[in-house]
């Protein structure tokens, strides 16, 4: 079952263009990674798939839905000429809540103590009881190790703890699938593992994820199917065995010599 | 210059003058700036929202709104406030009171404006990408996320704009509204002596903004510590 | 800057004039005046014994001095309530300008600039004192000043637009003349060194000494030609039937001139008295 299809996404920043028409299906329970160069499209692809940038072009569909309300220069003559009924506006904060998030630089929100973090979020959204909501932050504390926490203030953790504690941000909200924006890169290498640790342990339940790293021994490990970014478009994609051990595109063995 | 007399002559002056310069000086100093920042307040917010509007003619106007007023002299503002408005909005029955404070208001909600604009533009952006990312609305993830943190960049920057405004608030003495600079104008205007009743002036005016500035400064340092979030939640005896 | 200012202030007022003129046409009465029923004069409180602030008295009662004393008798005459207006000298010419207030009786001098831009009023008279207008200096100077020869290279100061600013130039062309706008900030320069001498009405003199020992008379009188002598009240250019009724009211009152002035500089003197040649009278 497809999760999230992207169908010739296109983003630019001014000049920059930045996706060349990417497209893309994402199964059900698939752990994908998303490697390349810095400047390929690899986190602007990612930060698409939850519109945290909005594609110019091109279609996203999630869990079947199409969520971006591009269309296409068909079905707008289509619309004109009425053979089409105008599409409804799509309302992405419901998607949203659906796709988990995990940013490089963690944000956690420092005004709020390590439990709030986690709660205010389904209380909110999702109408879970207070009680509900605690009780599942516990559990989901517990899972990463952080239990004794629960108090604290984020200021009082370190780099690896406010990234764990940003990966139960996006659980508690039960969501479909996880998307990790170099959820390690910003941290000291001491602490690299534990996080590892975390989403190693996560995908490993069975949760769909889109992972963009550059920790190459990680997305071997753990991924189903790896993605090679660079020019605004996948270049490359496959098993990891076989994409890291039989590159064929000159781009991609250029970048693996480099990086291993 | 002959200091001799300096001494005697502000002691005499502030035993004779002295309810002028504390119970109406001061009293009327400390309403025209408290009026001021807070009306600047409310209305500074309200432009500091126009200015981050989506639409392009509302952030113009706020724009346009905040450079003319903090472009143009104070004292410009002032006259202009007491001698045009008046005729132009005839059916305002306004004191004039009341013209120089809605005026002082105006300027210093420019200035507050961009103090609030500022305040939460400095909010991490990746602190609304989170929020949003959860599925938080735009309203919710202001509300929730960034205006709380913003907060605390706004508020010191909010007690300099009221010992600045406390400053400004003299300008008033233009019109003798019977803040501080006046009662100063009042006493030279029978003594002829200057230095003496000014020297009285700026003491008392140092002794209000000096104690606000350590207090600003004091609540600034403990607003930059993180955990004064939970601190204050904690005297506030809200749970955690 | 300043000119800019100016010229950004006189358009606004402009604009301003023509929003109001078509509100004003309607009323007329009699005498118009801005507020119907009152008399509103703006004055420069600051200037004892012409016009000051009796702290010891609240809200309209506390403005006095012969000006104001004068401004009671011309709205007393039409019949009016009168409201003063305080703010500053500079403002005070605005406030006529722009018709915030009906005129401004705040001890103004003739002078060609004012009879252009305003209605000007008969010459009144605070006392004798207006029609002296002499030198103060420091006390340790002596007679050093009391003559052209002991003036020569003198630095004399003298108000912004004031008669003794024409009163220098006329009389002491050779001698450098420095501008103020405020009496009390001169006196300091004065007892500064940035002044050999300050050019003033002998009223304004007697004050000064009165509270500042250290000054003196320097012995030099200006002769004051007659178009300077006295003060003038300022209106608005073209209120001609409100400057005939004040002309009408300084007319009546020539004879109470003197002793409202007395009435001003005891006024102003309740904190200290002081004796003919200006001493303060201790004990």
């Amino acid at each position: 079952m497809e999760m999230i299809k992207t169908v010739d996404l296109h983003k630019s920043f001014g000049e920059l263009k930045v996706l060349k028409g990417v497209n893309e299906t994402i199964e059900k329970g698939e752990v994908v990674s998303v490697i390349g160069p810095s400047g390929g499209g690899k986190s602007t692809f990612l930060r698409c798939l939850n519109l945290l940038e909005k594609p110019e072009e091109g279609k996203i569909y999630f869990e079947g839905t199409e969520i971006t309300g591009n269309l296409t220069k068909e079905e707008k003559h289509m619309i004109r000429e009425g053979k089409l009924p105008k599409p409804a506006k799509v309302d992405i904060d419901i998607h949203r809540q659906k796709m988990g998030m995990v940013f490089q630089h963690f944000n956690v929100f420092p005004h709020l103590t390590v439990a709030k973090n986690i709660t205010l979020a389904p209380m909110m959204l999702k109408g879970k009881s207070e009680a509900e909501a605690t009780q599942m932050a516990k559990d989901l504390l517990n899972r990463v190790g952080l239990l004794d926490k629960y108090d604290e203030m984020p200021s009082n953790l370190s780099g690896g703890q406010k990234q764990r504690l940003a990966i139960i941000r996006a659980l508690a909200m039960e969501p479909d699938v996880m998307l990790f924006d170099e959820p390690t890169s910003a941290l000291d290498p001491e602490m690299v593992g534990e996080v590892l640790d975390v989403i190693k342990g996560l995908v490993s339940s069975g949760m769909t994820s889109v992972i963009v790293t550059h920790e190459m021994r990680f997305a071997r490990e753990v991924s189903d199917r790896v993605l090679f970014m660079a020019e605004g478009n996948i270049l490359e994609k496959g098993a990891p065995d076989q994409l890291f051990d039989h590159p064929t595109h000159p781009r991609l063995q250029d970048f693996l010599a480099k990086v291993l | 210059m002959d200091f001799s007399l300096f001494l005697p002559n502000m002691l005499s002056i502030w035993s004779k003058y002295w309810q002028l310069f504390l119970f109406t000086g001061l009293k009327n100093t400390l309403i025209l700036t408290i009026i001021s920042v807070a009306l600047g307040t409310v209305l500074g917010t309200l432009i500091a929202m126009m200015k981050m509007s989506k639409l392009k003619a509302i952030r113009f106007i706020a724009s346009v709104y905040i450079e003319v007023i903090r472009g143009t002299p104070i004292l410009l503002q002032l006259y202009v406030f007491y001698f045009v408005l008046p005729n132009i909005f005839t059916f305002l029955k306004l004191s004039q009171f009341m013209w120089v404070s809605v005026s002082l208001c105006i300027n210093s909600s420019a200035y507050v404006s961009e103090v609030i604009r500022s305040g939460i533009q400095a909010v991490d952006k990746g602190q609304t990408e989170a929020a949003r990312s959860l599925g938080f609305s735009e309203g919710q993830t202001m509300l929730k996320i960034v205006l709380p943190q913003a907060v605390r960049n706004i508020l010191p920057a909010l007690g300099n704009e009221f010992i600045m405004m406390l400053k400004e608030t003299s300008l008033a003495s233009t019109f003798f509204l019977g803040d501080i600079m006046t009662s100063y104008l009042v006493v030279k205007g029978v003594s002829y002596l200057t230095l003496e009743p000014l020297t009285i002036v700026a003491i008392i005016y140092l002794c209000v903004t000096y104690p606000l500035s350590k207090l600003v400064e004091k609540f600034g340092k403990k607003m930059a510590n993180p955990n004064s979030y939970r601190n204050r939640k904690l005297k506030a005896g809200g749970k955690i | 800057m300043k000119k800019f200012v100016s010229l950004l202030l006189a358009a606004l007022m402009l604009a301003s004039m023509m929003a109001g003129c078509g509100a004003k046409s309607d009323s007329a009465a009699k005498v118009k005046t801005v507020t119907p029923g009152t008399l509103t004069v703006a004055t420069s409180p600051d200037f004892a014994p012409m016009e000051f602030v009796d702290p010891s008295k609240q809200g309209q009662d506390m403005y006095v001095g012969f000006d104001v004393t004068l401004a009671k008798h011309v709205a007393q005459s039409m019949g009016l309530q009168l409201v003063i207006m305080p703010m500053s000298f500079d403002a005070c010419q605005t406030a006529v300008y722009a018709g915030t207030v009906d005129m401004s009786i705040s001890g103004f001098s003739w002078t060609e600039d004012r009879a252009q831009n305003y209605n000007i009023s008969d010459y009144y008279h605070a006392g004798d004192n207006e029609d002296e207008q002499v030198l103060i200096t420091l006390a340790s100077n002596g007679d050093k000043y009391a003559t052209l020869d002991g003036l020569k290279g003198a630095k004399i100061g003298a108000q912004n637009a004031s008669l003794q600013q024409s009163l220098v130039n006329e009389q002491l062309p050779d001698n450098d003349l420095t501008l103020f706008t405020d009496l009390g900030t001169a006196v300091l320069q004065l007892k500064n060194g940035d002044f050999d001498c300050i050019a003033v009405a002998k009223g304004n003199g007697d004050a000064i000494i009165a509270n500042n020992p250290e000054i003196a008379m320097a012995g030099f009188n200006f002769v004051v030609d007659e178009k300077y002598t006295g003060n003038v009240v300022l209106l608005q250019k073209g209120a001609d039937e409100l400057t005939a009724a004040v002309n009408a009211a300084l007319a009546s009152s020539k004879d109470q001139w003197e002793v409202w002035y007395n009435e001003a500089k005891s006024i102003s003197g309740i904190d200290q008295s002081y004796d003919d040649q200006g001493n303060v009278i201790t004990g």
